[in-house]
């Protein structure tokens, strides 16, 4: 069997499913401000009611918001340096960023270096005195993590490398990015990308550490993965050292597990959570990701990421009624934005008069008193004015039709699955003009599911000069290299497939040079 | 006049992407320099044709090379004013404003940082109304104002002045330089006077793709589809809605050809639809036949968001709306369709205008 563990910004859920993906019990705890002790209550109780032993649980997948969250509030983001290897240049770094999250990069030093296009060097060898200063002040300034970004390195990664091995032997403790192995041509996205990555290293480590140590108190020692943001899984040396490819792995997860429960592999799915709410595109089973360069928090990035739309309300936001005047949670927003930018700023910073109740409570007061869904609550609804109620369920309900024919192909009339805990009630009220609306019996836990039926999976964006073979024998090396390391990560060789394949020559250069971008995906062998 | 600020470069950069029909380079990095130039040396001063002084000296300015060199090759943010100074000394002109070659694209940007660092007006009007990939390609080729002397500056500081005999030479050679200098260039060049501008410019170009970026933004907050809102702000016309489901890209001369078919959604469901590209979209055939081609314009974007796509980034299963926007009319002259026709780009077809391809099926329908 397999146990999957997803980590919401308001439940933790977990969830075994056999071998023949049949869903076998379920779990679902408050997610705690440790995130740990809440993991260690849903396995808990996951094992003991229904009688599973920890030895019978074959591999473990946890998806989880919580990196996304760490960004989002700063807790636990490391202190970073930014050393770009280049001509130096007046650009800034972090432009466009969130003020707050931009404070954790302490500075930037431009070292001259870096290639130009042809693989020329732009300049010489750094001389010793200044590497031991830049070294000096890593030390001084008592930053945890270093972003190295190169120009051209995703074609020419020695002097990433070369500096890497550098600070590694001063500074054994210091975490490295290295921007070549992050992101591919695109320097400022793959700047961006890679401070991320780096600042999210420390909280990667420390969550690694302790889940090994949790898992081995709870009798739990088959292997496990994280998933990433294609919904794939994600080991753990990588997890380690490429946070930044999990930050929307919840999200991935969820779409994943709609296509997964609900049969159906061409849908829209609604996420509606305790907090927030996302909705995005399915297409083929797999999670949609952006066409053009993504964003995180508003930043360009070139990670690739699923296409979500992100609105700041879940079923727990609360309501405030002054004067007539309804707000759900900290504003109102009229659509929503790209990936992880809306996020639950109302639990901080609450106004001082007290919520009329949850969004949740809206939507119940809305039934009659005798409805299930309302017994079940089992908690008292607030003073709720009818008319209240039912304008805040209004304008949930048309965001949300608003939000979703946004994604619709204008013609295409995909089905609405919807999932998540706060979604429960969604149901009744989401009339959707245009195509079929789901909700599969599992919908609470549809992002542990998706967590558990991750393949494994790898994405190469490979440049290849083409001077010394041709273009086959280049293309033949880079889908070699994705088939190892899919064998490497434990997929089963017969279920390996190559989901994207696609070449991009450079333009101005006749036939030198060219850019493949692999997706493959196979089955884990457990 | 009026003044441009920082917080309206994101709608010029979209507004560009669209009217960049594919091609043009990637805006963003444009707009990050520009943003850095306003917030440093204050808003630019964008002027209207019509309050340029006839006599006046004008000069544009951009950035040449490949688009993927563009992207990655971080600038140092000096190069515009190196060319521009460059230029300055090398003809002893006294120049006193500033306007984009092309509207399409990064190129729509540039100017704006060399107008910021100088002090020096923005021109509300361009020599494409669109992106094209060739230094000629513009509508001041066809009244014969040559592109040189040419000024280029890199990152590392070099210079050149290419002062070829026209703009074709100009272009060769410029070629060969930009290779040396790193695959992408600052350039400065098409130095003329006020009234030559006027006459052989397309006017009011940068106003327009600020609105279209405004359209494409705003529409979260209207009933109406993006794509149907940016057909009614652009005039075009919707050719096809459909998904990508075959993809070919080949080099060929140092420039990417190819193909990209789409298979109808909707409206169009069994339908055909191939775009024919090299940088920027030139040729569209729907079921076989083709029903538009360069110098109109070809833009293609995301059915969602309304948000263009460019010939680099297509992927196999891309949902996109195809639209077709009539080009300015001085395109639609014989040495304008020899410049940019269809056959400049080694296609075997006629360019057949716009409207009236369509006034011809309605008939036949």
């Amino acid at each position: 069997m397999r146990m999957g563990i997803d980590v919401g910004s308001t439940y933790t859920a977990a969830v075994i499913i056999s071998e023949s993906g049949r869903l076998l019990g379920q779990a679902k705890s408050r997610t705690t401000a440790d995130i740990l002790s809440g993991i260690r209550t849903v396995i808990g109780q996951l094992l003991e009611e229904n009688g599973i032993e920890p030895q019978q649980v074959k591999g473990i997948f946890i998806g989880t918001t919580h990196l996304l969250n760490v960004l989002s509030h700063g807790q636990g983001i490391a202190d970073t340096a930014l050393i770009r290897i280049c001509k130096p240049s007046k650009i800034h770094y972090g432009l466009g960023w969130p003020p707050a999250l931009l404070e954790h990069v302490k500075w930037m030093e431009q070292i001259p270096g870096g290639f130009d296009f042809t693989g020329r060097k732009l300049s010489g060898e750094n001389d010793q005195p200044e590497l031991d200063r830049l070294i000096r002040r890593l030390v001084e300034s008592g930053v945890g993590a270093v972003a190295i970004v190169g120009t051209f390195a995703p074609l020419y990664e020695e002097e990433e490398q070369r500096m890497a091995t550098l600070l590694r032997e001063a500074l054994p403790q210091l975490s490295i990015s290295l921007s070549h192995q992050i992101g591919s041509v695109g320097f400022l996205e793959r700047e961006n990308a890679t401070l991320i990555n780096a600042m999210l290293s420390q909280v990667m480590r420390d969550s690694i550490q302790q889940l090994s140590g949790l898992f081995g108190e709870a009798q739990l020692h088959c292997p496990y993965w994280f998933t990433q943001n294609d919904g794939s899984i994600l080991s753990l040396d990588r997890a380690a050292a490429f946070p930044g490819f999990a930050v929307a792995s919840g999200i991935a997860n969820s779409l994943r597990g709609s296509a997964y429960l609900t049969g159906i592999p061409d849908c829209i799915v609604v996420d509606m959570g305790g907090s927030k709410t996302e909705v995005g595109l399915v297409i083929g089973g797999e999670p949609q990701e952006h066409i053009k360069s993504a964003r995180l928090l508003g930043i360009r990035v070139n990670l690739r990421l699923p296409k979500v739309v992100t609105l700041p309300f879940g079923g727990e936001t609360p309501v405030y009624i002054r004067d007539g005047e309804i707000t759900v949670g900290h504003d109102w927003p009229v659509s929503g934005s790209e990936a992880g930018q809306a996020n639950p700023e109302h639990l901080k910073g609450e106004p001082l008069e007290a919520a009329a109740g949850s969004l949740t409570e809206a939507f119940l007061r809305r039934l009659p008193e005798e409805h299930p869904l309302r017994r079940e609550y089992g908690k008292p609804l607030g003073h709720w004015r009818e008319v209240d109620a039912e304008q805040v369920v209004r304008r949930t309900i048309a965001t949300l039709r608003e939000t979703i024919e946004q994604l619709q192909t204008a013609r295409d009339k995909l089905p609405v699955v919807l999932v998540g805990g706060g979604s429960a009630l969604l149901k009744e009220k989401l009339f959707y003009k245009y195509g079929e609306l789901v909700q599969p019996p599992a919908f609470q836990l549809c992002t542990a599911v998706g967590a558990c039926v991750a393949p494994v999976g790898v994405q190469l964006d490979r440049i290849c000069w083409l001077q010394n073979e041709t273009k086959e024998a280049a293309l033949q090396k880079v889908k070699q290299e994705a088939i190892q390391q899919l064998l490497q990560d434990g997929a089963l060789e017969d279920s390996i497939s190559f989901v994207q394949m696609e070449e991009i020559p450079f333009d101005y250069y006749s036939g030198e040079v060219i850019r493949f971008r692999i997706r493959a995906v196979g089955q884990l062998k457990l | 006049m009026r003044k441009i600020e920082s917080h309206h470069l994101e709608d010029i950069a979209l507004g560009a992407a669209v009217l960049g029909t594919g091609g043009g380079g990637d805006p963003y990095v444009g707009q990050l320099m520009a943003m850095a130039a306003i917030e440093k040396y204050g808003p630019v001063n964008l002027i209207s044709p019509e309050e340029l002084d006839d006599e006046a000296w004008v000069v544009s300015v951009g950035m040449m090379g490949a688009p993927t060199v563009v992207v990655e090759k971080i600038p140092g943010g000096q190069e515009p004013l190196q060319a521009f100074e460059a230029l300055k000394a090398h003809t002893g002109k006294e120049i006193s404003a500033i306007f984009p070659i092309e509207i399409g694209g990064i190129n729509s940007l540039i100017p704006v940082i060399l107008a910021a660092t100088t002090g020096l007006p923005l021109v509300d009007i361009d020599g494409m109304g669109r992106a094209f990939p060739e230094l000629q390609m513009v509508t001041f080729h066809l009244v014969d104002i040559p592109s040189g002397p040419v000024a280029m500056a890199d990152e590392k500081g070099n210079s050149v002045i290419v002062n070829g005999v026209d703009s074709v030479w100009s272009e060769r050679i410029g070629r060969q330089a930009l290779t040396t200098m790193g695959g992408s260039v600052t350039t400065c060049d098409y130095l003329m006077q006020g009234f030559q501008l006027k006459e052989a410019g397309i006017h009011h170009t940068f106003s327009l793709a600020q609105r279209i970026g405004e359209t494409v933004r705003s529409l979260k907050h209207r009933n109406q589809s993006p794509v149907e809102a940016l057909v009614e702000e652009v005039a075009g016309t919707l050719l096809f809605t459909g998904k990508v489901n075959n993809l070919l890209r080949r080099n060929s001369g140092g420039f990417t050809k190819g193909e990209v078919s789409l298979s109808g959604l909707g409206q169009d469901q069994g339908r055909t639809f191939t775009l024919y590209f090299q940088n920027e979209f030139l040729v569209a055939e729907a079921d076989g036949e083709v029903v538009a081609t360069t110098p109109d314009l070809l833009t293609v974007v995301d059915v969602e968001t309304g948000v263009p796509v460019t010939t680099e980034s297509l992927r196999y299963g891309n949902r996109l709306a195809v639209i077709a926007i009539p080009c300015n009319e001085k395109w639609r002259t014989v040495k304008g369709i020899e410049t940019a026709g269809p056959r400049y780009f080694g296609y075997n077809v006629d360019y057949i205008p716009l409207g009236e391809e369509s006034k011809e099926r309605r008939v036949l329908q």
